[in-house]
């Protein structure tokens, strides 16, 4: 094959450039992002000094919930990433009051960002007002068709566990169910360890933060 | 992701039809006119199903390069059916032509059974045919009516589910034909039924002219 280095010049060529386009160049350009402080004031335009550092990452039970997260295959059904405003309907959705940038996935080992909405984005779950509450979200896992009759999500009442009601009536953790899919008299519904760190998980994506580049609108 | 790397992605998707063009004109223009000897083989009904969903699924593809575009398609059922457009319609259809071609030619004997390449070929055919028709134009809608603020998620997300039942039957269809050709396969290479062909000519579906010169 008389014109092998020829070829193999130009396929390395086509390689090596879009390695450094993709790799080099981005990991040039946001490879040396950090955790800030600062948000820039919508008023004033200025660059303000705050106490939190942000973006925060999920901690302690929280963190665990993560593994939950992407265990149960939640990834396949809900992304995390919010389009910007004007950018289909994230914005007017409640998803989250600004768009997602590279700055608010620096901190997490494993980004879950998602490619299919057969549910909605759960970037700003945490924050939005029907879905901020421990109690919401057990009931949603444990019977979503009791929150939302039409809804395709599947029951994750595997991570629950039935239990004959103690002597001192029913446990404080118990799920408040409805009629329908409450369990016989004398028994509670209990969420496993598991389904705490889930709804913990849940509870912390929150994108209601401002970033220099990202001010919320 | 910087916001250039998209830019200059949307114009090498774009740049794309260049060649996907010039392939096709090269495929299509050999079969044009010779749709008998088309119906006539195994091979080359996979094969030119197989190129003409190349030539849509790559032109698809780049258009939805476009931000315009993406902006429909992105996170709906369309880019799930693009995928199997790529993966299915094309690639799959292909290798089971080349296995139409190729299997005959080392064991040395004819496919036992017509009928059941026939219903191999329509039955997948058909079926991921459906599949294509139902991501393609419910992942569309879905994607007008996710942008749609108006429109609550629970009402996008029951609009979608017509086209999700039309694709679970697609998957039968496909299953069926995916029996068929097995059944066919272990039946040629195992139990070694089918007639024996020391020559290694073709299996036909119908006699193809004249002593069957024409395609081989």
């Amino acid at each position: 094959m008389k014109s092998f280095p020829v070829v193999f010049c130009g396929i390395f060529i086509a390689l090596a450039l879009s390695w450094s386009g993709l790799i080099y160049v981005s990991h040039h350009q946001l490879g040396g992002l950090e955790p800030v402080t600062e948000f820039l004031d919508p008023e004033t335009g200025e660059s303000i000094k705050g106490e939190q550092v942000y973006p925060r990452v999920p901690l302690g039970q929280a963190e665990q919930g993560k593994q939950v997260y992407i265990s149960e295959g939640c990834m396949y059904c809900h992304t995390q990433q919010v389009r910007r405003k004007g950018y289909g309907s994230d914005y007017e959705r409640g998803w989250g009051q600004r768009q997602s940038v590279p700055r608010d996935y620096i901190r997490q080992e494993r980004v879950l960002l998602g490619t299919m909405r057969t549910g909605p984005d759960l970037m700003n779950v945490g924050d939005r007002p029907i879905s901020s509450t421990r109690e919401w979200h057990h009931l949603h896992l444990y019977d979503p068709r009791s929150v939302n009759a039409d809804s395709i999500m599947p029951s994750f009442s595997f991570l629950y566990k039935k239990q004959k009601i103690g002597r001192n009536g029913p446990s404080a953790n118990a799920v408040q169910l409805n009629p329908e899919s409450a369990p016989e008299a004398g028994y509670e519904i209990v969420p496993t360890e598991r389904a705490e760190a889930l709804v913990s998980y849940l509870l912390s994506l929150s994108l209601s933060y401002n970033l220099p580049e990202a001010p919320l609108e | 992701m910087p916001a250039w790397i998209i830019t200059v992605a949307v114009v090498a998707s774009l740049l794309m039809v260049m060649p996907v063009v010039v392939t096709a004109i090269n495929l299509h223009m050999t079969v044009w006119g010779l749709f008998r000897h088309v119906l006539a083989s195994p091979t080359l009904l996979f094969v030119v199903f197989g190129s003409i969903s190349y030539t849509l699924v790559s032109l698809i593809g780049s258009t939805m390069a476009l931000r315009s575009v993406n902006e429909v398609t992105h996170f709906t059922h369309f880019t799930v059916g693009h995928a199997h457009h790529g993966v299915y319609a094309f690639f799959t259809m292909i290798m089971f032509g080349a296995i139409y071609f190729i299997v005959p030619r080392l064991v040395y004997r004819e496919w036992p059974s017509s009928a059941l390449i026939k219903c191999h070929f329509y039955m997948t055919a058909g079926g991921i045919t459906i599949m294509l028709l139902a991501l393609h134009i419910g992942g569309w809608q879905q994607g007008l009516n996710l942008n749609n603020a108006n429109l609550d998620f629970i009402e996008v997300v029951k609009r979608t589910i017509p086209w999700l039942h039309a694709r679970s039957v697609s998957g039968v269809l496909i299953a069926i034909g995916h029996v068929a050709f097995a059944i066919n396969f272990f039946w040629m290479v195992v139990a070694r039924h089918g007639r024996e062909d020391t020559e290694g000519g073709p299996t036909l579906l119908q006699s193809d002219g004249p002593a069957g010169e024409g395609v081989r």
